[in-house]
């Protein structure tokens, strides 16, 4: 008759901790989900150029003048730079301009800016575009 | 209603001491041997460690906009190539300068990895309190900006864990248990590689690399590649510095000048390999292209020889054959 083995003390057996392994299963999730995004990435990658479109929020009264925002979005596959909007905004008095620009504009991402004119938001029709940029 | 026996069984939750005896099992089923045992308390602090490793080490980084705008125009293949580049550079450093330098490459790889997920999280968090990163951000960017970030963090958690430490809490270090581990050329070579990209990536994805190359004469370049040469002999062999009598050669003229120039020769691929990845070297000439390699040549060979050596600085090791 054999002997049974003695159960090893786990507190002197090298090995890592709980916190040693729950550090290195989170890490791992990271370090996963990372590369499935990426993979992601690459797979609906077409290699299109910056595509930008801009439209026109809900304009507000403040303090005597008529704010618009304005959303820029990057439907591209390559970043947009040095973009450059501009809004023509249409009343009784007049036809006036007004711009704005963002440095950059990620592929997929959107921006938002704010242009302001003089008079009642009731008064303004908003006309906006992208004026220019340079893509990446 | 009452679950069957096995639907109890599948949902009870392990303890502590379950998952570490099912990981330990899981363990010795890969063949995986460790080579300590450490407490919380120990392991927490090793992580601290690391933490503040990273932040000495890549917060300059962490503050640069070239590398948001790089992280967001750069093709995802590009990324994952960065990641793979890292995890390499994790396996050497771990291997040959890390806190346990006798650990198997199945403990190193492990190490690596909670390296890498620490880096992505010290970013993310730095980002975040920056107001580089926020939750209405597409995944895409998130991604993008974080693994950037990350990757150069994860060199400093490896290099602040190993480092930043005061008494080895039972590991080795470098040595191993008699103390006469050697460490060769290309584990020099390695950690000169470890050191270099450490100090490039600082450099590498700033536009003012750029202008300097852009608007200096060849002459120029060329004392520029001279006085980076000279820089790592002065570091390798006249400054005297800490652990030069360990790693660095100390034969002839001949072997002195082998490991300047392979030094140097180390600092240029990390060079040209940093300004890739981070997509300085995009549609850009190759005149341009060599002009930048040799301009952030300069960091890099520093990183190259004095980084190198502090990497190694809390190492016990005697090497016998360094380069």
């Amino acid at each position: 008759m054999t002997a049974p083995e003695p159960t090893p003390n786990t507190k002197d057996t090298p090995g890592k901790n709980a916190l040693e392994w729950s550090v290195f299963a989170l890490s791992c999730l990271l370090v996963l989900g990372t590369f499935a995004v990426l993979i992601h990435g690459m797979a609906v990658w077409q290699d299109a150029p910056a595509r930008l479109t801009a439209r026109a929020e809900e304009a507000y009264q403040e303090a005597g003048h008529v704010w618009v925002p304005i959303v820029v979005v990057n439907a591209g596959d390559h970043s947009a730079v040095n973009v450059e909007i501009e809004v023509v905004s249409t009343s009784p008095a007049g036809e006036s301009k007004a711009a704005f620009k963002v440095d950059q504009i990620p592929r997929g991402s959107e921006r938002e800016g704010q242009v302001s004119f003089e008079g009642k938001k009731e008064e303004h029709q908003f006309r906006v575009r992208v004026s220019g940029y340079q893509s990446e | 209603m009452a679950l069957p026996h096995s639907e109890t069984e599948f949902y009870r939750i392990p303890s502590f001491p379950a998952i570490r005896q099912r990981t330990q099992s899981y363990a010795q089923a890969l063949h995986m041997e460790f080579s300590h045992h450490r407490t919380v308390a120990q392991s927490a602090r090793e992580y601290s460690r690391g933490i503040a490793g990273a932040l000495v080490f890549s917060l300059p980084l962490l503050f640069t906009m070239e590398i948001w705008w790089a992280a967001v125009a750069l093709h995802p293949g590009r990324l994952l190539l960065y990641v793979g580049v890292t995890f390499g550079l994790l396996l050497l450093y771990n291997r040959y300068a890390g806190l346990r330098e006798d650990a198997g490459w199945g403990e190193v790889a492990i190490d690596s990895v909670e390296e890498m997920g620490l880096g992505l999280m010290v970013a993310a968090a730095v980002l975040w309190l920056t107001g580089r990163i926020h939750g209405g951000m597409p995944l895409a960017e998130l991604t993008s900006k974080i693994v950037m970030e990350g990757m150069t963090v994860a060199i400093g958690v490896s290099v602040g864990t190993a480092q930043l430490g005061g008494e080895a809490e039972g590991d080795e270090g470098l040595c191993g248990e008699d103390g006469t581990e050697e460490v060769d050329h290309l584990a020099q070579a390695a950690l000169g590689l470890c050191g270099a990209m450490l100090f490039a990536a600082n450099i590498a994805p700033t536009d003012e690399v750029g202008i300097i190359a852009a608007e200096s004469h060849p002459a120029a370049l060329l004392i520029l590649a001279a006085v980076s040469l000279i820089c790592c002999a002065v570091v390798l062999h006249f400054s005297q510095m800490h652990g030069t009598d360990r790693f660095v050669a100390a034969g002839s003229s001949l072997h002195k000048w082998r490991g300047v120039v392979t030094t140097y020769a180390v600092a240029l691929v990390a060079s040209a390999g940093c300004l890739y990845l981070f997509g300085s070297l995009d549609d850009q000439p190759w005149t341009l292209g060599i002009a930048m390699t040799v301009v952030v040549g300069l960091p890099a060979a520093l990183g190259a020889s004095a980084g190198r050596l502090l990497l190694q600085s809390g190492s016990k090791l005697n090497s016998n054959k360094p380069t």
